[in-house]
């Protein structure tokens, strides 16, 4: 009886981590078939760019998850993901090593980064928004001044094609995925991240290292976006090295699919699997927009304008809800008070 | 020891004179550095110039500085105004309209902002990132890869006419009074050491929080007229730095980065002219722009930090 009920909640779980991608799937693919005359996903490579696409905006919610959830907004990570990339880049060529170790060596940059941001946020403890632009000058600065500005180029770099294969992509994916539910779900560092976004301070008095906590969530964030970092240039070819806070953007794109991810999702089913229905469905929607050959600039638009949008209904979800239960309690308040007056 | 420093972190009178003393030792070792060519009379006049944009802004942004609330959007913000304030002159040619709709949208979309905290309850911290985006797509969306120039006679003209600075002066004396001799600044000022107590005294937070981005706004609008009438053109680059710089302008002009009592006007001023000294002094020195970047961040982050008691918990406010 009991197992029956567990299969039937993994079902249900799996039916609603579908249902987002699906619904978006079969919107796009009505109005582009509609207007354009053709489909969404002409080839095998259209699934792969979904892929590779998601993958991509996954890590980067799942980075942006581990700090934005609890009101910490780090700016640097932009910065991190751009520094860790090109120096982990650049040090697998300096040594003459394969695809891999790409990922390996930026990964190892991002842990260093989010660490290094992490420590001086619990020991300076200042606001995260205005430490980030601090730190995302000097990381930005790294990014640039160890490759001359010149960023990291993996196109026609030997042994780095394994890095755009979708397969790889697929894997480190699922490994990604698999990570942060376990990380999030499973773990004591998971229950005391709660405690900590529920209430500092009783956190604090039950015994939680808070600082620890928080400084643990900017390393594995760091690692993240670093993840994302190697896709994303393996992707399109390169990094390029930003300075002026201008590497935030692409961290900053993908807010959306943190959002509908961890706080609308996560109600149903595991953030981790909420966060990465939400990239799939995102994706499927800019791809849906450039098949209408909507530019960059217009496609941005539509999608913070649908971010907004989506902000103020989670903001008021429960504004009527609550209002009838305010009337309701009034109107007893009031019953009573005649009651009484009565006898 | 620990709380000797404290103290001293804590007088007012070291907060309000830790700045213009860094900015006079920083422009005393760039002087001797330069051999006294950053003293000279056209490169102070420059640096002025330079300031002026970042001045107007950010003390426009101490109104929601002083409340807790870090805006992010602001560079953004400028950039779309300035280019919709240069489409209006190119469709029209009239100075005094470019003024006004310059003015108008730099209040609207920050009212927009604010409402959609305020009114529909989003917090600020989600709101200003997503504006950032927002206006930013928006200014490329109307730009694309073009460019809107005004003729080089009616922005060399306002130049000329000291147009800048009248400007920066008229709405600094403006901010001034409104900050720091109205109840309208206490109460921004009191949202800032504590919301909830403010919101039990009386007042409606949500109102002041309205119109302090408004008064932002305005400080936006104005900055937007500064950015065409020193550039003459606008491109998808504008102000691309503008919000780095006034969010650090802000911070090394002795404000609280949690706002709240120690907020002043003046910051605005005395950040932005010290990080132009900083900017300036370096290249002469012939520091390199990606170096300065990393000093700019070391310095603010250090002043950061000197310029406020360590609490004994995280910050938790938003942002």
């Amino acid at each position: 009886m009991k197992r029956t009920s567990k299969g039937v909640k993994i079902l249900k779980s799996v039916g609603i981590a579908l249902a987002l991608p699906i619904i978006m799937y079969v919107i796009m693919e009505l109005l582009v078939y509609a207007t354009q005359g053709k489909h969404l996903f002409n080839s095998i490579l259209d699934i792969r760019n979904l892929i590779r696409g998601a993958g991509i905006s996954a890590a980067v919610a799942f980075a942006l998850s581990m700090n934005l959830t609890s009101g910490r907004m780090d700016l640097s990570l932009g910065a991190q993901r751009v520094a860790g990339t090109i120096l982990g880049g650049l040090l697998a060529q300096v040594l003459g090593l394969s695809g891999i170790w790409y990922l390996v060596f930026a990964v190892i940059f991002g842990i260093l980064f989010g660490a290094l941001v992490g420590t001086a946020f619990v020991t300076l403890r200042v606001p995260p928004m205005v430490l980030g632009i601090g730190m995302a000058c000097i990381l930005e600065c790294l990014g640039f001044a160890t490759s001359g500005g010149i960023g990291l180029r993996i196109v026609g770099m030997p042994g780095t094609e394994i890095l755009s294969n979708a397969t790889f992509t697929i894997v480190v994916i699922a490994i990604m995925v698999v990570f942060m539910l376990f990380l999030m779900t499973y773990t004591r560092f998971s229950y005391n991240f709660r405690a900590v976004r529920g209430s500092q301070q009783i956190a604090r008095n039950s015994g939680i290292n808070v600082f620890l906590n928080v400084a643990i969530c900017y390393t594995v964030a760091g690692a993240l976006v670093c993840v994302s970092g190697i896709l994303d240039s393996a992707f399109s070819g390169s990094m390029n090295a930003s300075m002026g806070l201008t590497s935030n953007g692409s961290v900053m794109a993908n807010m959306f699919a943190m959002m509908i991810g961890c706080t609308f999702l996560a109600r149903y089913i595991n953030q981790a699997v909420g966060v990465l229905s939400a990239a799939v469905a995102l994706r499927i929607f800019a791809m849906g927009l450039t098949a209408f050959n909507v530019s960059d600039a217009v496609s941005s638009c539509i999608n913070m304008a649908l971010f907004i949008a989506f902000l103020v209904w989670q903001a008021n979800s429960n504004v009527l809800k609550q209002r009838k239960y305010d009337q309701a309690r009034i109107a007893q308040a009031q019953e009573m008070k005649r009651q009484r007056a009565a006898a | 020891m620990k709380e000797k420093l404290n103290r001293i972190v804590e007088n007012r009178w070291f907060n309000r004179l830790l700045t213009p003393a860094i900015l006079v030792l920083v422009a005393l070792f760039f002087t001797v550095a330069t051999g006294g060519r950053f003293a000279t009379p056209r490169n102070l006049q420059l640096m002025i110039d330079q300031a002026l944009i970042v001045a107007t802004v950010a003390t426009g942004a101490v109104f929601i500085f002083a409340t807790g609330n870090v805006n992010i959007s602001m560079g953004a913000a400028t950039a779309l105004i300035a280019t919709i304030a240069a489409k209006a002159y190119v469709a029209t040619e009239s100075i005094p309209l470019m003024f006004v709709i310059a003015i108008v949208a730099g209040a609207i979309v920050l009212a927009i902002t604010a409402l959609l905290s305020t009114a529909l309850h989003v917090r600020v911290l989600y709101i200003t990132v997503v504006m950032m985006t927002l206006l930013s797509s928006l200014q490329k969306g109307i730009l694309g890869s073009s460019t809107v120039s005004l003729p080089y006679a009616v922005y060399s003209g306002m130049k000329n006419a000291g147009l800048p600075y009248i400007i920066f002066i008229a709405f600094f004396i403006l901010c001034l009074v409104m900050f720091h001799f109205t109840s309208f600044g206490r109460k921004l000022r009191y949202i800032g050491i504590n919301d909830t107590c403010a919101e039990l005294t009386g007042f409606k937070k949500s109102r002041y929080l309205f119109w302090g981005f408004v008064v932002a706004g305005v400080g936006v609008g104005l900055g937007a007229i500064l950015t065409i009438i020193r550039a003459g053109s606008i491109s998808t680059d504008t102000a691309s730095s503008l919000n780095m710089d006034c969010m650090l302008a802000i911070v090394l002009g002795g404000m609280s980065a949690f706002g709240g009592s120690r907020s002043y006007t003046w910051s605005a001023i005395l950040g932005a002219v010290l990080v132009t000294v900083l900017n300036t002094g370096l290249q002469m020195m012939g520091v390199s722009s990606t170096i300065i970047q990393a000093i700019r961040g070391i310095i603010f982050i250090v002043l950061l930090v000197m310029s406020q008691k360590r609490p004994n918990g995280l910050p938790s406010r938003d942002g």
